[in-house]
């Protein structure tokens, strides 16, 4: 079984990490961003259900009172990496991921596991993270390959895909 | 008088537990460094000592969230154990990482560590009061103090109800003031913690957490201001430890 889980600050509380993305876009020289979310994201893939999978999210992966957490098959995520970016008037939405390439050591990967064989969990055969970021405003798609190549992935290890 | 029993706690990623042995040590204990895995396996356990100390670092790389995994570990490979030290009125000191730690285990009251709102690590000396209505078995005596801190997750956030519970009880220890004693904004606060909090202890008193390195300060000669101010020989962080000690050697 393969899932995705995806970690996010709840409404209201200061995400540092947007915040301080959405400065260096901006010293980057790229004007018109208007907001920058961030998640974590989790590949896990082997014997796991469910239950134990929101176990580990509620236990391990998510903060209990910043964080919080959604869980998708992943075959969901493929689906919608191939729509496109969403546009509402003069306003933008991207969505970015960046993940290791393959063969690139995740430590936090093997922290999850880990972490998850501490909790009682065992059926985990791989974990990948990653990063998914939203940013809004006026930016072309040029643009926003700009702040990709400059400032979320590094190309030597990491791959990126834009929405 | 017997020297009290006090252990720190490391594990891969811990980088403060050696003047963190040392500290205990100038306070007068008998300090044993152990591994995590030492207490797992059953080589060592909690029962002889007095006082645990979770010492800062980044334990486990501080991957996923800081202080998280080794949380992790705690409550669920030793949860008996810590529960049972805790509740006979024994010493937990976090200091930094450690502090995280205690947080995220819920051996302090509900809440937790979060990343600056500079959204950069922040190393440098800060200004704290003690507001502490003599509950923190640690912080007797002390009224101000100045001490490093090097954190880069080190928000303190709750919700208000705990807030209004830590006020009842008197579990908030330091907070982050100016050089005037005044809580002020940043940079005095360093890391946007609610209402300034460095430090917080159980309802007990006997588990208190500190973002601030108190262990890094004891010897004048560790002040950044050392030449240029008349200061006692002993560091400020000192009393922190002697008090533990004291504590530990009279009551436990």
């Amino acid at each position: 079984m393969e899932w995705m889980v995806e970690i996010c600050y709840k409404p209201g509380f200061f995400n540092a990490q947007a915040h301080a993305v959405q400065k260096d876009i901006e010293d980057l020289g790229i004007s018109g961003v208007k907001k920058v979310r961030t998640a974590q994201l989790y590949s896990i893939e082997g014997n796991i259900g469910e239950p134990e999978l929101k176990l580990l999210c509620g236990e391990l992966l998510a903060d209990k009172i910043t964080q919080q957490f959604r869980i998708n098959r992943s075959s969901f995520i493929v689906h919608r990496a191939s729509a496109n970016s969403k546009t509402e008037g003069s306003t933008t939405r991207w969505i970015i991921e960046v993940w290791y390439k393959k063969g690139v050591t995740d430590a936090v990967a093997d922290t999850v596991i880990k972490g998850a064989v501490d909790l009682g969990i065992k059926g985990i055969d791989t974990v990948k993270t990653g990063f998914k970021y939203e940013i809004s405003g006026g930016l072309s798609s040029e643009q926003v390959e700009r702040i990709c190549r400059g400032l979320l992935a590094n190309k030597v290890v990491q791959e990126y895909k834009i929405q | 008088m017997k020297k009290a029993k006090v252990i720190v706690l490391r594990t891969a990623g811990t980088n403060c537990d050696r003047e963190t042995v040392f500290a205990f040590q100038a306070a007068g204990a008998d300090v044993d460094l152990v591994h995590i895995n030492e207490l797992i396996q059953g080589g060592k356990n909690l029962e002889p000592y007095k006082i645990l100390a979770l010492p800062g670092g980044f334990s486990y790389g501080d991957d996923i969230a800081a202080g998280k995994v080794l949380a992790n570990e705690l409550i669920y490979k030793l949860r008996q154990d810590i529960r049972k030290f805790v509740q006979s009125g024994k010493l937990v000191i976090g200091i930094c990482n450690g502090f995280q730690v205690l947080v995220k285990t819920g051996l302090l009251p509900h809440s937790t560590l979060t990343f600056n709102d500079s959204g950069k690590f922040e190393d440098r000396w800060v200004y704290l009061k003690n507001v502490n209505r003599n509950k923190c078995v640690f912080t007797r005596g002390i009224k101000g103090i100045y001490l490093p801190i090097a954190h880069g997750e080190g928000k303190f956030v709750t919700d208000s109800k705990t807030l209004k519970e830590l006020e009842k009880n008197d579990g908030i220890v330091f907070k982050y003031v100016d050089g005037k004693g005044r809580e002020a904004g940043y940079p005095w606060n360093p890391n946007g913690s609610m209402d300034g909090i460095a430090g917080i202890c159980n309802k007990e008193g006997n588990v208190f957490g500190m973002m601030p390195h108190p262990e890094r300060f004891l010897s004048r000669y560790q002040h950044p201001h050392w030449q240029r101010e008349k200061l006692p020989e002993e560091g400020g962080g000192l009393k922190i430890f002697k008090n533990a000690v004291q504590f530990a050697a009279r009551h436990l």
